[in-house]
């Protein structure tokens, strides 16, 4: 489990590590916090000519809460972000899933923009980013491009970030006010990839029926799956149990999941309907609770 | 130094038709690149150390020959001044395959014109071993019940966090090799290379440094030890390897994986009156250090600690395309274990009775010992004061009751529990000769007294995290009457440590190691009083030792020290008694008797989650008798470690093949190891019957929590899912397989052995 030979750079600024990327192209690979390209590194699964390693570019890792969003660096760790109070206020369903993402030395060294741009479909943070229409800023030598997080996944382990781009910030829009939210998630052990990871957000009226919800799920496509129809089905509607199962019918018939050798796709796709209902009547229970606030 | 890197084969079986390895040699930095071809042709196989009567011979060698029968089995070392340059060159090996048909299974090796793994031989079983008590027909037919059941114990392994390594020096001036590796064996280690290798036993060094971790998977003499010292050899420089995770889960030992068809015989009163069992056991490619020890355990284990004098086991050894079945805490008895106790819940569901209650009526009583089952003799218990202060413990009433209300407000959670009996102080040694173990069971113990007056406990055995040299201080300092910290012990050295008889296993540090190591200890102790009497001008019946001071009993201020001795006994001989001969050391031996047997209880309380199929602990009570306690706190230790390796036997790891028999597990990702965040603390209490047949009273502890916790766990998994009638036969119950038994996901999952029978 020893790497094969790579260049090794270390750019001090974005501007370098374009060059860098603009020199090597496909042949590149960018290190952010390594938890998951160093392990392939060494299994030879991958085999990058050289590695460009971010850490050491100044201000990647800014963290700026802007007008109705956060924009996080690429290069801000998972557990920095798990702390930081105001991400906790402003992005409670960041924060939840962040509690899933393996263990907290994993989550010190790991990076947002790592995890996205690593695009694992199984990966709690690609979901949470689609889930909450996240924008992804990407940087090349002579432009710069805002992805909707809709655009942004294209396969396992595939973005639209082309080789000679960088991902550089992750902007995430904050949660309104009398919104609920739940992640919840199934792995086999505390840590694991998730089998099934379901996102869920809900905005109520003042009616108290819905006016609007969004359910994104991890584990049971090739990328992070938006649900569509989510919203036609629930707008309008009073967040009741019958509606909650309705609205996981309709997952299970959407989702498309897959079979490894922790379950199979029989098994994701009926624990996905179940914890669709659990995040719901999690999201519903917050969004009530912040409106009496 | 150079480092070491394998080639393994990437098929399951195939030929080996040519290797070119001309540009893995041109590479930069590879010193030197080793294949089956460069064996002489009379280059031995792998010595076994178990030799059970009947078996077929599945030579492999340090290097494959001609043919590989496992994905792993090494092909080709490359040694190269860094493993970096070595790994870029074994990418460069050429190897000609003529891939050939594999077997994934016992049960497709046995197939009708399954392809054979040895040409020569009629088919793909190993071994048969067959064992027979009373009149198991006559039990059946007269039975009130009778049930049956197949169970399915997955493919897992010992998984030790620190893999295996090897250094090899051999001084080609002297003709000498020095080894370390991270072994449980060492002096079989040596004798096993010196056959090898050709070099006799006295210039073989073992150096067995401290060990992360063994739990059998290190009882194995294995190819690398032997590829690696001919690099040294052949390079005259010191060789090292070590197994990088990825290789680990294929290049040591696995366990377990049995198929196990099973019927109890009992009478409506709960009696149990016979058990039979056939037992398939899926050995990999060949039969590796110990053979089919753990097959065979399983099947004079299916008794467990009950009285029931009819039974017939039959025990099959089949050789699969997989890597070699060996050693994993426990051997053969988690698997007997899980077989009997569910049956025995199963005996006790037909006849409507309360689980504890039908093992109740069936203990072994305590003035049934020594009692002989079907293969061993049981030295001393108190069964049924086990089993009660378990279920005091766990407070199993009040969790019956609890456990209805809950299930009306519709929870699942259940409750389950197992008696198992440990198989410890592996000995003694004729039985073991007899029985095909081609070492003994005694143990050697060396004490020597230092000329400060401080003691050194030179042993055998090998330590790997258990703590036993700790036990062996303790009972060496108790012996002669100094503090704990006065007391070093040397181990895992061939040439300063003597013989052990078997090496570090079958739960026999403690017990045999101890035995020995006092016994030496009480050696010393006669002479030391005999050197103080004649300072002291005392009788040697006067005396007494209390930390380290040996005074005249009732006139404390009349006393040597420890240092009076050690100074008298090798700098100041003119100080000894006349005649006696200078130094102050003791070498003894201890073979026991017979085997001492430790026995607990595993009571686990689960919920599941009915929409996804987890399972979670909600209580687990673990009461045992391990004779007499050395150190709790090292006791408690072996049974929570234990424990965790049996839950995760039950609950989380599989090392999956598919059916062409290649690997589907190469990281941690596929292979699910427990944390402390899935397993339960128990509550935990002990029952102290000194073993009557060791000195001291000590019985075995490393193996017992492995041993009856994976059947404790799904006995409660079964109970939690009574509601859906489910019949919980195979492990690991992975949230699919609990789905699957309650219903929400289909039998015809395509994840290998996971969804449940129902």
């Amino acid at each position: 489990m020893k790497p094969a030979a790579f260049r090794y750079c270390r750019p001090a600024t974005v501007e370098e590590a374009l060059e860098a990327l603009a020199e090597h192209g496909e042949e590149a690979k960018v290190l952010a916090g390594g938890q998951s390209l160093v392990p392939l590194l060494n299994l030879r699964v991958i085999r990058p000519g050289v590695i460009v390693d971010v850490n050491g570019v100044d201000g990647l890792d800014q963290v700026v809460h802007e007008n109705g969003a956060v924009r996080i660096g690429a290069m801000a760790r998972q557990r920095r972000l798990e702390l930081d109070g105001g991400v906790e206020n402003r992005l409670p369903l960041l924060h939840e899933a962040l509690g899933f993402v393996a263990h907290i030395p994993i989550r010190t060294r790991g990076t947002v923009g790592g995890s996205v741009a690593h695009a694992d479909p199984a990966a709690e943070i690609p979901a949470v980013t689609v889930a909450l229409g996240a924008t992804m800023h990407v940087r090349g030598q002579d432009d710069a491009r805002a992805i909707p997080a809709s655009d942004f996944y294209i396969g396992p382990f595939t973005t639209a970030i082309s080789p000679t781009e960088l991902l550089v910030a992750i902007e995430l829009p904050a949660l309104p006010q009398g919104a609920g939210w739940a992640f919840l998630e199934v792995a086999r052990v505390h840590g694991a990839f998730a089998l099934v990871g379901v996102a869920a957000l809900l905005h109520a009226a003042d009616d108290g029926t819905l006016a609007d919800a969004r359910l994104a799920l991890c584990g049971v496509g090739g990328t992070p799956v938006a649900i569509p129809g989510v919203r036609e089905i629930a707008a309008g509607e009073a967040p009741t149990e019958e509606l909650f199962e309705t609205l996981a019918e309709h997952v299970r018939k959407t989702i498309d999941p897959f079979t490894d050798t922790q379950a199979s796709a029989e098994y994701r796709r009926e624990v996905a309907g179940a914890l669709v209902v659990r995040a719901l009547r999690l999201a519903s229970h917050r969004a009530g609770a912040e409106g009496k606030e | 130094m150079l480092h070491a890197v394998f080639l393994r084969s990437p098929y399951p079986h195939a030929r080996i038709k040519a290797i070119d390895v001309s540009a893995a040699a041109a590479v930069p930095g590879v010193r030197l690149v080793l294949t089956g071809a460069d064996l002489p042709p009379d280059f031995p196989p792998q010595p076994l150390n178990h030799l059970f009567h009947g078996q077929r011979e599945t030579p492999y060698y340090a290097l494959a020959r001609d043919r590989v029968r496992y994905v792993g089995e090494p092909v080709a070392l490359v040694a190269a001044d860094s493993p970096y340059v070595g790994e870029d060159a074994r990418e460069l090996i050429e190897v000609e395959w003529e891939p050939l048909p594999a077997v994934a299974s016992a049960e497709a090796a046995l197939a009708e014109g399954a392809p054979l793994l040895y040409d020569d031989w009629p088919d793909n079983v190993a071994a048969t071993f067959e064992a027979e008590m009373g009149d198991v027909d006559a039990a059946l037919r007269e039975a009130d019940v009778v049930v049956t059941q197949r169970f399915d114990l997955s493919r897992i392994f010992a998984c030790p966090l620190e893999g295996r390594g090897v250094l090899a020096e051999w001084d080609t001036f002297r003709d000498e090799l020095t080894l370390w590796t991270s072994s449980q064996i060492p002096h079989i280690a040596r004798d096993f290379l010196s056959w090898v290798l050709g070099l006799p036993e006295p210039r073989i060094r073992v150096i067995v440094p401290r060990v992360g971790g063994g739990f059998g998977a290190k009882f194995h003499f294995y190819p690398e030890e032997v590829a690696v010292a001919l690099a040294a050899r052949e390079t005259g420089r010191p060789v090292r390897w070590v197994e990088d995770r990825a290789e680990s889960f294929l290049a040591t030992v696995h366990a377990r994986e049995q198929v196990i068809e099973a019927t109890m015989a009992a009478r409506a009163d709960g009696v149990i009156t016979g058990v039979k069992a056939e037992i398939l056991g899926d050995m990999g490619a060949a039969l590796h250090t110990v053979s089919y020890g753990p097959v065979w355990l399983t099947s004079v284990m299916m008794t467990n600690v009950y009285v029931i004098p009819n039974a017939r086991v039959r025990a099959r050894a089949v050789v699969t395309n997989k890597t070699p079945l060996g050693s994993f805490r426990g051997w053969g008895q988690p698997q007997a274990n899980f077989a009997v106790e569910r049956l025995v819940d199963q005996v006790a569901r037909r006849l409507g009775m309360d689980p504890a209650e039908v093992r109740r009526r069936n203990l072994i009583p305590p003035d049934r010992f020594p009692y002989k089952g079907l293969h061993h003799v049981f030295d001393s218990g108190r069964y049924e004061d086990c089993l009660d202060k378990a279920l005091e413990l766990v407070d199993y009433s009040g969790w019956r009751e609890r456990q209805q209300r809950m299930r009306e407000q519709g929870r699942l959670v259940g409750v389950g529990l197992s008696f198992y009996v440990e198989n410890t102080a592996l000995g003694p040694s004729r039985l073991l000769n007899q029985g095909g173990v081609l070492s003994g069971g005694y143990d050697i113990g060396h004490v020597r007294m230092e000329t400060n007056g401080e003691a050194t406990v030179f042993t055998g055995l090998c330590e790997m995290g258990q703590g036993f040299t700790n036990g062996l201080a303790q009972l060496c300092a108790d012996e002669l009457g100094v503090d704990l910290d006065q007391v070093t012990v040397v181990t895992g050295d061939t040439q300063l440590c003597p013989v052990t008889g078997y090496g570090t296993g079958a739960s026999r540090s403690a017990s045999v190691g101890g035995a020995a190591v006092a016994k030496a200890a009480r050696t010393v102790r006669r002479k030391v009083l005999e050197i103080a009497a004649h300072m002291l001008e005392a009788a040697v019946d006067d005396l007494e030792i209390e930390r380290g001071r040996i005074s005249v009993a009732g006139s404390p201020e009349r006393y040597v020290t420890m240092a009076d001795i050690g100074r008298a006994a090798y700098l100041r001989p003119a100080d000894l008694p006349e005649g006696m001969d200078p130094g102050l050391e003791a070498i003894e031996v201890f073979d026991p008797p017979q085997m001492a047997w430790p026995y607990g209880v595993n009571i686990a309380v689960v919920e599941i989650d009915p929409e996804t199929g987890l399972v979670s602990f909600l209580d687990y009570a673990y009461v045992h008798d391990t004779g007499t306690l050395l150190n709790p706190m090292i006791v408690e230790g072996q049974i929570h470690g234990g424990m965790a390796q049996g839950i995760g036997m039950a609950l989380y790891e599989q090392l999956a093949y598919d059916e062409d028999a290649q690997p589907r597990v190469g990281t941690f990702m596929d292979y699910l190891l427990p944390t402390a965040l899935e397993i339960p603390r128990p509550r935990l209490d002990h029952l102290v019957t000194p073993s009557p047949l060791i000195p001291g009273g000590m019985k075995g502890v490393g193996e017992a929590g492995t041993i009856g916790s994976p059947a404790a766990v799904a006995s409660a998994v079964e109970d939690a899912l009574r509601p859906f009638e489910a019949t919980v036969t195979r492990l690991p119950l992975t949230p699919e397989a609990v789905l699957g038994l309650i219903g929400k996901v289909g039998p015809g999952s395509p994840v290998p052995a996971a969804g449940g029978a129902r």
